[in-house]
């Protein structure tokens, strides 16, 4: 019911634009497009005023205004400059635009816990349907509005309006001015666009940037059909027409989807429609003499009362069905599913999500319905269809995208919502934060993960850079995803952004040759619809300029982009059937947090690599999880490391001997994954913290208390702690990570054969490759000083590897032992004489502390200081060439959420994981002399002096 | 009262299609004077009777109704006390509106108009009297729309239009050309009547040698932009269309005029 009184009211509020477009184009033959622009300016300044405390009846007027404004200019130009009509309008439809952008903000102004007219005339509501209760005002403001509008079409200015778009050459021999008019008139029907627009906005709870599209059509449409409906010259009876041919239109869009039609075809329906009813009108109009057309002439009367018969019988039916629906009651799960249009990112979510919900245990057709909608870009059909869902009484709706989730939770207040593939849900008022939200409503967002992006890019990239984007303004989610790549970009101070904004996708390539020409090394594209639906466009300039495309969506990777890192929205669609469930199950959804997409992809693209002709750093090619190879896309399967839903509470001791960088940042890579995946959100799993602070006595005695703590779960960072927990403990579930080789430390006999509580990361220090670098960078060195621990297996480790790759790269390794730090200046000391060419630390986690003192004495002695772990150039190291700590630390607690979902250690193999990093000093390098080539810098991640 | 002083206007001007619509023309017609105006084709007597209305504006010259120079007026300004009826009989009403809302349009003509509805039953009264004089019988089809009329009857109506707010000027372009004989007699007489009763200024272009002479108190005769006759009251009266034509011999004779030319005024006006 609430599908028809909906898709009523929608034609009333539309009826002011469509008695606008009468007064353009049937009163002055003059096709106004002005009023695609100038309703969405009415709803953008409507917007902005009661979002700023305005009253919402109040803005009314001031939307007639500015709308009259809109008009005035077309009419102006089109008068003044003898500039045709048309012409006239596109101009300041197109002006419009950037005007309407500027006026919102943004491009998507939310109105969800504004005050209305809506909400003011429900203050009232007596208790009646609130849609109904709503069309009954309408239907008032409507009768008054037509009296209104008629009469003034009745007075000497309707009169003189009239008869200008009749015969302007008469009016002018009359003393009339017509230009004055027309002008007068332009601005009239625009001014009511302006209030339709207005309206509007406030009636489906925010206005968007992309409302006024097609609006000329529609408002043709409207006028055309009710001048076949009503056929008579009174202006009482054509202006009742017009409104009527409002609402019978909407009514059509949603007899169409009642009928289950695909909202895709309405819009060659509407033509169609259109089109044969101007054939019979002018089949009734024109003295034609064929037999058709003389039956119809004759028996006029009767065709109209039977057409018109024939749609009061339709409605009736459709009345009486969806009252009699309501009350039959036997019924299994409805679920209600709006799309916003067929882009990918939709499709996909509800793939995911009907491919859960199956695994799930919802049968489609069986033991539940799933009724899936598609507003195919158009926005206020989004509306229409949540109308239609909750006339067919669905028991939960799940909108996807934005555009759909602001019309349901805008309208849906006692039903359960789960929206999925929303950028983010905050901006359009759906809540405050992840716990505190609508009580109705959860779901699953996020935005692109663009500092990862340039995390990648800078790894490929590294020191100062200027990238190239381009992205459409006008869609909601483009500027919040534009935001947040700013915000990204803050912390990448070497690389520079140059920006190109476009209005559509013709301008995509325009764009992209732009971009090119201002010496960008790279595209780097945030999620937009505009640009990822003309993605050849760049990919084309790509190719001839070589310049490498990343990009935030993981779904384009096979078509012509370098590397991806983004959401996997398939994903999205998971989590949000996980959702379903869980409130189908009886959860409350105030009580279910809302969600971040749990799933990003990193893939790369051999094929375009080869073109271009870049390589890949292994670093890269190792993390990489989605591959294109000779055309062929290799993904991983969809794992979900979300679903994590604790039965009960856990508690997970994570454990650490030393503070030092590479650690640090371990654990820091560590806590963020969690973060991001939600999981610390959760509330179940406590996370306790211990630190030994270098001390192994007190590291011993932390590793028993683990144990007989009633831990869950343990996680170690650096083969000690790994050791002194692995020693005693075989039950507790244990990941380890920043360890240098697990078999060496005595928990594993191979990868795969490895004790069975436990799994983690192997990440060897990048010995050969470091004395490698030290050759080539300094052929006439000969000597190495190195200093370990002989307590450290993994300093052990490093040294033999060192002692290898010294004899095969020439070098004589001068080797020092210390077994606590109080050694150690006698150590460094003793190495002063007989004097070394280099100096070198690897693996050692004790020495590793004191690396800034020891940095101080190298570069006093003028001796080039290399280490293995990148972050040591902070401390005045002169090269370092590690593992990105981070992220070890990030994919230790992939490997850890995996544990906790339930998967055994057992059945994990260790894995070997090195993220090679290299940073090194030029300010050092020139005092040393040292030479490094260009192909060294270039892989650098950090370089000091930083640019 | 028309001064007309030194008006000159080239169309198409610099360019190859360049003409020269009036050349230096100076005329003056007095208050109540009613002037008829003949010539061959592309003389000049559209443009000269446009110029007044002011919908084409002089490249030189001045033009005075009334003591006012109206010389850039725009022509809606002017149509407070000019009015016109066109040659063709489709250009004055708007067939889309009903013959009172017509007649509302000329009821305002130089006037404001305000979003109040005038078209009472007083008024209606008064349209119905004004119809009534065209003896057409369409003071009973008041709410009638325009386009279904005849030729004849829209041209009468705007002939009532034109003269409904008695303006200071009258311009009529061969407002009868495109009517059947019979119906063309009616308008003239209309056109008699409504002049001499309002004592209208009027500026009349016509191609009947005969209505040239019957009416009127003054004929003017064009030639290539320029006058080329003048013939006063008195003359008038005493001139036949054979003297007229015999004129133009007496105009070719003194070489004003080619042999083809006067052949083609006979052909035209006899
Ligand atoms: N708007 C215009 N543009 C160009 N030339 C024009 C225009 N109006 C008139 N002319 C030219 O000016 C000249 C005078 O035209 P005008 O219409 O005044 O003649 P007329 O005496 O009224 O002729 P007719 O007896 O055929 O109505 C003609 O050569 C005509 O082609
Ligand atoms: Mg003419």
């Amino acid at each position: 019911m609430d599908l028809w009184i909906g898709a009523l009211n929608l034609g009333f509020l539309y009826a002011f634009m469509a008695v606008g477009t009468f007064i353009t184009y049937k009163i002055y033959s003059f096709p106004d497009i002005t009023i695609d622009g100038t309703f969405t300016l009415g709803a953008a300044v409507a917007s902005i005023l009661i979002v700023d405390g305005w009253d919402p009846f109040l803005v009314l007027p001031v939307a007639f205004a500015v709308g009259s404004m809109a008009g005035f200019v077309t009419g102006f130009i089109h008068t003044r400059f003898k500039i045709e009509g048309l012409l006239a309008g596109i101009l300041v439809m197109t002006a419009l635009y950037s005007v309407n952008l500027h006026v919102m903000g943004k491009s998507n102004v939310p109105l969800l816990n504004s005050t209305t007219f809506v909400t003011v005339i429900d203050a009232f509501n007596p208790g009646i349907n609130p849609e109904l209760w709503c069309a009954f005002f309408l239907t008032l403001t409507m009768l008054l509005f037509w009296m209104a509008i008629s009469g003034f079409l009745k007075t000497d200015i309707g009169i003189t309006m009239q008869a200008t778009g009749n015969n302007p050459v008469m009016v002018s021999a009359q003393g009339v001015s017509v230009n004055a008019v027309k002008i007068f008139g332009i601005a009239l029907a625009n001014g009511f666009v302006g209030v339709s627009g207005a309206l509007v906005a406030q009636y489906q709870g925010f206005a968007d940037i992309g409302m006024g599209i097609g609006s000329i059509i529609f408002s043709l449409a409207a006028v055309i059909i009710g001048e076949a409906i009503i056929r008579r010259r009174s202006v009482f009876l054509k202006i009742l027409g017009v409104i009527l041919g409002s609402v019978i239109f909407r009514m059509a869009v949603a007899f169409a989807l009642r009928l289950g039609m695909n909202p895709n075809d309405l819009k060659i329906i509407t033509a169609i429609f259109v089109l044969v009813t101007i054939i019979t009108t002018n089949a009734f109009g024109k003295n034609e003499s064929g037999p058709v057309t003389k039956f119809l002439r004759r028996h006029r009367r009767w065709v109209v009362s039977g057409a018109v018969g024939v749609l009061l019988a339709i409605a009736a039916y459709l009345v009486y069905q969806s009252v009699s629906q309501g009350a039959v009651s036997a019924k299994r799960i409805r679920i209600g599913m709006i799309l916003a249009n067929q882009s990918s990112l939709m499709t996909n979510t509800r793939n995911g999500f009907y491919e859960e919900m199956h695994k799930l245990g919802y049968r489609n057709g069986e033991n539940c319905d799933i009724i899936e909608l598609n507003a195919e870009g158009d926005i206020p059909t989004n509306k229409t269809m949540v109308d239609h869902l909750l006339s067919m009484d669905v028991d939960i709706l799940v909108p996807i995208s934005t555009a759909s989730t602001q019309a349901v939770i805008s309208k849906v207040k006692d039903k359960p919502v789960v929206f999925a593939t929303v950028a983010d849900p905050f901006v359009i008022g759906a809540g405050t934060n992840d716990t505190s939200h609508m009580p109705n409503v959860t779901g699953v967002y996020g935005s692109a993960p663009s500092r990862e992006l340039l995390e990648i890019f800078t790894t490929m990239y590294p020191g100062p850079r200027t990238i190239g984007t381009i992205y459409n303004p006008a869609y909601p989610n483009t500027k919040v995803n534009l935001n947040h790549f700013l915000d990204a970009l803050k912390y990448f101070p070497n690389i520079k952004l140059e920006e190109v904004a476009v209005s559509g996708t013709n301008e995509v390539n325009q764009a992209a040759q732009a971009l090119s020409s201002k010496d960008i090394c790279a595209f780097v594209l945030i999620n937009d619809l505009t640009v990822f639906n003309s993605l050849e466009s760049v990919v084309k300039v790509s190719r001839q300029r070589k310049i490498p495309i990343f990009t935030n969506d993981a779904e384009r990777l096979a078509d012509g982009v370098l590397l991806v890192y983004g959401y996997e929205y398939y994903v999205s669609g998971l989590q949000a059937a996980h959702l379903v469930d869980r409130i189908l199950k009886g959860e409350n959804p105030s009580k279910i947090p809302f969600e971040k997409f749990k799933l990003t992809t990193y893939g790369i693209n051999y094929d375009v690599a080869k073109q271009l002709g870049i390589t890949f750093p292994e670093s890269i090619k190792k993390a990489a999880e989605a591959k294109v190879i000779n055309g062929k896309l290799t993904k991983p399967d969809y794992v979900l490391p979300g679903e994590i839903r604790l039965a009960k509470p856990a508690r997970v001791a994570l454990f650490q001997i030393n503070s030092n960088s590479m650690i640090g940042l371990t654990v820091e890579g560590f806590m963020e994954k969690l973060k991001k995946d939600g999981v610390t959100d959760l509330g179940m799993l406590t996370l306790k913290h211990f630190d030994a602070h270098g001390d192994y006595i007190t590291g011993q005695t932390i590793a028993k208390s683990i144990q007989t703590d009633d831990f869950d779960y343990i996680v170690t960072f650096s083969t000690v702690a790994m050791q002194m927990v692995a020693n005693s403990n075989k039950t507790i579930p244990h990941v380890f990570c920043a360890v240098t080789d697990p078999v060496r430390a005595g928990v594993a006999k191979s990868l795969t054969d490895h004790q069975a509580n436990l799994t983690g990361l192997a990440t060897p220090q990048p010995v050969e490759a470091t004395i490698a670098l030290m050759r080539k960078l300094m052929p006439k060195a000969k000597r190495i000083g190195m200093v370990w621990n002989t307590g450290e297996i993994n300093s052990e480790i490093c040294t033999e590897k060192a002692r290898v790759a010294c004899r095969k790269y020439g070098f004589e390794l001068v080797e020092k032992t210390i077994t606590n730090l109080n050694d150690l200046e006698d150590a460094v000391a003793s190495l002063r004489y007989p004097g070394i060419d280099i100096f070198y630390i690897s693996g050692d986690v004790m020495i590793s502390q004191t690396i800034p003192t020891l940095a101080k004495k190298m570069t006093s002695w003028n001796v080039p200081f290399f280490t293995n772990t990148s972050d040591d150039i902070n401390s005045g190291t002169f090269l370092s060439l590690g593992a990105d700590y981070f992220e070890v630390g990030q994919k230790a607690a992939a490997l850890f959420e995996q544990v906790l979902l339930g998967a055994s250690p057992k059945a994990i193999p260790i894995e070997s994981y090195v993220p090679m990093a290299l940073t090194v000093n030029l300010l050092l390098a020139k005092k040393l002399k040292i030479n490094i080539p260009d192909s060294v810098i270039n892989k650098a991640k950090i370089i000091i002096p930083r640019r | 009262m028309i001064r007309i002083s030194g008006i000159t206007k080239k169309f198409n001007s610099g360019s190859i299609d360049e003409v020269e619509a009036l050349k230096e023309i100076d005329l003056l017609i007095d208050r109540h004077e009613f002037v008829t105006l003949i010539g061959t084709n592309g003389s000049g007597k559209s443009t000269l009777l446009n110029m007044v209305a002011g919908n084409i504006l002089p490249d030189q010259g001045s033009i005075e109704i009334d003591g006012r120079v109206v010389t850039n007026q725009k022509e809606y300004r002017r149509a407070a006390y000019v009015s016109r009826v066109f040659q063709n009989p489709y250009l004055g009403t708007a067939p889309g509106m009903t013959i009172a809302e017509n007649l509302l349009m000329a009821y305002y003509r130089g006037k404001s108009r305000y979003p109040r509805i005038s078209l009472t039953k007083s008024l209606q009264e008064l349209f119905k009297d004004k119809l009534s004089i065209l003896e057409m019988g369409l003071e009973e089809r008041l709410n009638q729309i325009v386009g279904t009329l005849s030729g004849g009857q829209r041209q009468a109506i705007t002939l009532l239009m034109a003269v409904l707010q008695s303006p200071s000027v009258l311009l009529l372009d061969e407002h009868t050309a495109a009517l059947d004989p019979k119906t063309a007699n009616q308008v003239i007489r209309l056109t008699q009547k409504f002049v001499s009763e309002g004592k209208l200024t009027t500026l009349m272009i016509t191609h009947s040698m005969k209505q040239a002479l019957e009416m009127g108190d003054r004929t003017i005769m064009m030639h290539h932009g320029r006058i080329i006759e003048d013939i006063p009251a008195t003359e008038k009266k005493r001139l036949t269309v054979e003297d007229l034509l015999a004129k133009f011999e007496d105009i070719r004779k003194r070489e004003k005029l080619t042999p083809e030319l006067v052949k083609s005024l006979r052909g035209l006006y006899l």
